[in-house]
């Protein structure tokens, strides 16, 4: 399957708390979002205004919303950034690193639990010995069961296991995820990261070509590592198709957000709900200037 | 290492200033067109020079040849200094020494000659700043001091023998950024004027008739050049670690403030002392659980580290790490480790009470030691562990990585500088939805964490109140079990400093809508406020004073976050990697880490008195 980029991407780190940059507390998103009800109403003003999908962790309540609003605007695609570390950190400090893979197995359907017990079973040698790409294998198994229904043209693997296997320089389990989403789940590979400027020229040394790049793009270099400056550099070099996210990190995105992107040869980019006000008319801009 | 003199283009001179005991040469004179473009010169400087000296090395029979060459030596910048030195580096190549060629960018620094010291005077004098081309060239500018340490490096390393290297600092900006840069560093504001190559190079024709022209049609030439060079050979080949450009503008102006001092610092053997501390640290790691993989993973992204041993007692946990592509040798034990690898600091990253056990053989052999937080699982423990460091000189850190988040050490500068005039009353907030049942695990066990929340996160708050404000004086605690069978699963207290300012602390890690952790310190000073958590910074001030402006400023986080990696910002993860780099680093000059075990004993004493007080009432330090 070839996927085209987007332009406008809806992440959902505020709606489920987990922001990282400041304003008000996150409790009032929280308590807000806490029916998927709520976060549908935001996806449904969300793709009126023209976004194109939304980025979203294995998240059952933000999964619920999105369905109900594909029965409105078909159209709207979703990408899968997996799998959810946040919920599997938590749980690692609690149940360690392979308990928490266990328990997230657990937790599955019993037709998928089935499905991918079988896989599963083919893999036994390489669970028992824990070993790292065949556990995350599974745990691709796993968290996609979520999304299968949506039919995700991309899938993105979440930055922390992204910048991890690229810190220790575990080449295979990126080309086991690239193998793994194109053959078994016919969708496009794409890498989140926190990391552009250490990722691309190692994907490069690899000859590891990868379509996607979900990452931090923005003015103020937030989050670009090791610096906006290289990152900017890097991106003039690389075939893959840039997402930026983190466009919020010291403001509301504006005028000069799109147009620094714009410049910069980027067309697709992430927007965080803030508030009902500045929200259509935020996506509308970007739309425009981006396109531009 | 001994600066000789002797005339390029005079034979006989370079050959007795090549005499015995000479055994290497370092090569960097050269004419570089600062003042006058002529190509006869250069060529016979650059070239027939540098040929002269090749060979007056082979008569003397010194085998080892340093060329410092430059990133204008390539084949796209026609310039006369570009060409001349390009030629020269040829012919090092083509010579039979054992020859390194270095390849810095813009090079800056202390000094009265050179390229960047006629910037800074120019800059000083101007009222407009010209910017030659659109500015927008990339250059990635290098201390002074970081190529003579790759020089050094380079003079003992086998590895770089016959090879070319990039150096340049660890920022790589725009020439206008640069600019900006060093006038932020010397404190003035200019409004710029950009000036097409078209006006450069007619100006540049001009001012050929000067005597010490400004700029050179050669500046011009090389105007249109990007200098993005890759500086990872250099890393990965002898550890060049490069400052960043902040950090070395400011030490180039506070030296060129005290150059006197600077210059008894360069006689006394400064890059000696630089060869040491630019020493790649040998590390092992202890405890591969979720801090462990958490460390190694910086640790594997940091040039002045190398992970020589990972050391857990269960052995398919290796067998897990190392599947994960990380690919130091594995041990069973720390003694296995230090029988078969050398060693130079250890990370503990296994559960608090663990910690005094595998200290104390390691600070015995006298090894760096970073210990993750908490210090111990009690006060007592925490004492025993302080106890080691007696008639010892080891770098000690223990992992209180809000120390490191630039968001509260500049929270830290504001407070310290006096703006908020006298502290007053202060709220403080630690807020994580982590437990809503029993839990199982040495960390809700508190003969082995030391306690709940306090002693597995608050512990993280206290530290900050603690360098905030100084000494705990008293306190006054309630702590509360919501779900837990053991440990408090809530806490709340009303603390006295030393300073006088008393202030609640409040914290839960049962409290819903707290996905990732949230700490918040509010504090009324006599002249304003300052609010800061994880995210950002906000101060009123009732007038203005120093850098702080009257009323409302707000910093983002994205303004301040300066490292190079990143694993986890949800989870404050630029202040894990300043942690670490500032550990490798004090290991490396043999300093004081920013964190060290007594502040780690402070903290334990506060978390002591906090526990106490829940059960005693009132508790005074």
């Amino acid at each position: 399957m070839n996927a085209s980029p987007p332009q406008v991407v809806l992440g959902t780190a505020n709606l489920t708390g987990n922001r990282l940059v400041g304003r008000d507390s996150p409790v009032d998103f929280v308590e807000r979002f806490q029916a998927p009800m709520e976060i549908a109403s935001v996806f449904n003003d969300a793709a009126a205004a023209g976004v194109d999908a939304v980025a979203t962790l294995n998240q059952l309540d933000v999964l619920a919303a999105l369905k109900k609003t594909r029965q409105t605007f078909p159209g709207l695609q979703v990408y899968p950034i997996i799998p959810n570390v946040i919920g599997y950190v938590r749980e690692a400090t609690d149940y360690g690193l392979v308990g928490a893979a266990r328990r997230r197995i657990q937790q599955m359907a019993l037709v998928d639990l089935l499905k991918i017990g079988i896989r599963g079973a083919l893999k036994a040698p390489g669970v028992l010995k824990r070993d790292f790409n065949t556990l995350m294998s599974i745990l691709f198994d796993v968290e996609l069961a979520s999304f299968k229904s949506l039919k995700p043209p991309v899938v993105f693997l979440h930055p922390q296991i992204t910048d991890l296997a690229l810190a220790f320089g575990n080449r295979s389990l990126f080309e086991l995820y690239v193998r793994t989403m194109r053959e078994r789940f016919h969708t496009e590979p794409g890498l989140a990261t926190n990391n552009l400027g250490w990722l691309v020229p190692k994907l490069k040394e690899w000859n590891l070509p990868i379509p996607f790049l979900l990452t931090p793009f923005n003015p103020s270099g937030f989050l670009m590592k090791p610096s906006r400056a290289e990152c900017e550099a890097l991106l003039a070099s690389s075939s893959s198709a840039v997402i930026a996210d983190k466009v919020d990190a010291t403001a509301d995105p504006g005028e000069d957000t799109w147009r620094y992107l714009r410049a910069r040869n980027i067309r697709a980019a992430i927007i965080e709900f803030w508030n009902d006000k500045s929200f259509a008319p935020t996506i509308k801009q970007a739309k425009g200037l981006l396109a531009g | 290492m001994e600066i000789r003199y002797a005339d390029l283009l005079d034979p006989p001179s370079l050959r007795a200033a090549a005499e015995s005991p000479v055994r290497a040469v370092v090569h960097c004179a050269a004419t570089t067109s600062e003042t006058k473009v002529d190509y006869a010169q250069s060529f016979r400087v650059n070239v027939e020079g540098t040929r002269n000296l090749l060979q007056a090395c082979q008569a003397q029979g010194i085998d080892r040849f340093i060329m410092v060459s430059t990133q204008s030596a390539n084949e796209q910048n026609p310039s006369t200094y570009a060409r001349t030195k390009l030629a020269g580096d040829l012919a090092v190549k083509e010579s039979p020494l054992a020859y390194t060629i270095l390849k810095p960018s813009t090079i800056y620094g202390p000094g009265s000659k050179g390229l960047f010291a006629k910037m800074v005077r120019l800059l000083d004098t101007v009222p407009v700043v010209p910017i030659l081309g659109s500015g927008s060239r990339l250059i990635r500018p290098i201390h002074v001091f970081d190529l003579c340490d790759a020089i050094l490096e380079c003079e003992g390393c086998d590895q770089t023998l016959g090879k070319t290297y990039d150096l340049g600092g660890r920022d790589l900006v725009s020439y206008e950024d640069f600019i900006r840069s060093i006038l932020h560093a010397r404190r003035k504001k200019k409004p710029f004027v950009y000036l097409s190559l078209p006006v450069c190079r007619a100006f540049a024709a001009a001012f050929s008739l000067l005597k010490n022209p400004p700029f050179t049609r050669d500046n011009v030439l090389g105007l249109n050049q990007n200098q993005v060079c890759s500086i990872d050979a250099a890393r990965n080949d002898f550890g060049f670690s490069p400052r960043g450009l902040r950090e070395g503008l400011s030490q180039t102006f506070a030296a060129a403030e005290s150059s006197a001092a600077a210059t008894e610092v360069m006689d006394r053997g400064h890059k000696q002392e630089i060869r040491k501390a630019q020493a790649v640290q040998n590390v092992a790691i202890i405890g591969l659980g979720k801090m462990g993989l958490l460390h190694a993973s910086i640790l594997s992204v940091l040039p002045s580290a190398r992970i020589v041993g990972l050391v857990d007692q269960d052995e398919s946990l290796g067998a897990h790490v190392r599947t994960m592509g990380l690919k130091a040798p594995f041990f069973k034990s720390m003694d296995a480790a230090l029988e078969q690898a050398s060693v130079d600091a250890v990370f503990v990253c296994t559960p608090a009470f663990t910690h005094y056990p595998i200290a104390r053989p390691l600070v015995e052999k006298n090894l760096n030691v970073f210990l993750e937080k908490p210090l111990a699982e009690s006060l007592d423990g925490a004492r025993k562990i302080c106890d080691l460091l007696k008639d010892r000189s080891i770098v000690h850190a223990v992992g209180y990585m809000k120390g490191h988040s630039p968001v509260y050490e500049r929270a830290g500068e504001i407070v310290s500088s006096g703006a908020l005039g006298k502290e007053i009353l202060f709220r403080s907030t630690l807020y994580l939805s982590q437990v809503f049942a029993p839990k199982r695990g040495w960390i809700y066990d508190p003969k082995k964490s030391g306690g709940g929340i306090v002693a597995n996160s608050t512990c993280h708050l206290l530290f900050l109140l603690y360098r905030l404000f100084g000494p705990l004086r008293s306190v006054c605690a309630q702590t509360r079990r919501l779900h837990s069978e053991q440990v408090e699963d809530a806490a709340t207290a009303l603390l006295e400093f030393g300073n006088g300012v008393a202030g609640t602390l409040d914290t839960s890690w049962s409290t819903p809508g707290y996905p990732v952790e949230q700490t918040e310190i509010f504090l009324q000073g006599s002249a304003g406020i300052l609010e800061v958590n994880d995210t950002r910074i906000r101060l009123n001030l009732n007038q203005s004073t120093g850098a702080y402006a009257k009323g409302w400023t707000t910093w983002q986080r994205a303004e301040m976050d300066t490292a190079d990696f990143d694993l986890s910002p949800q989870y404050g993860g630029e202040g894990y990697y300043n942690e670490d780099l500032n550990f490798i680093k004090a290991c490396q000059q043999k300093q004081t880490a920013r964190v060290s075990w007594f502040d780690g004993l402070k903290v334990q004493e506060m978390m002591d008195a906090l526990y106490r007080s829940a059960t005693e009432g009132r508790v005074t330090l």
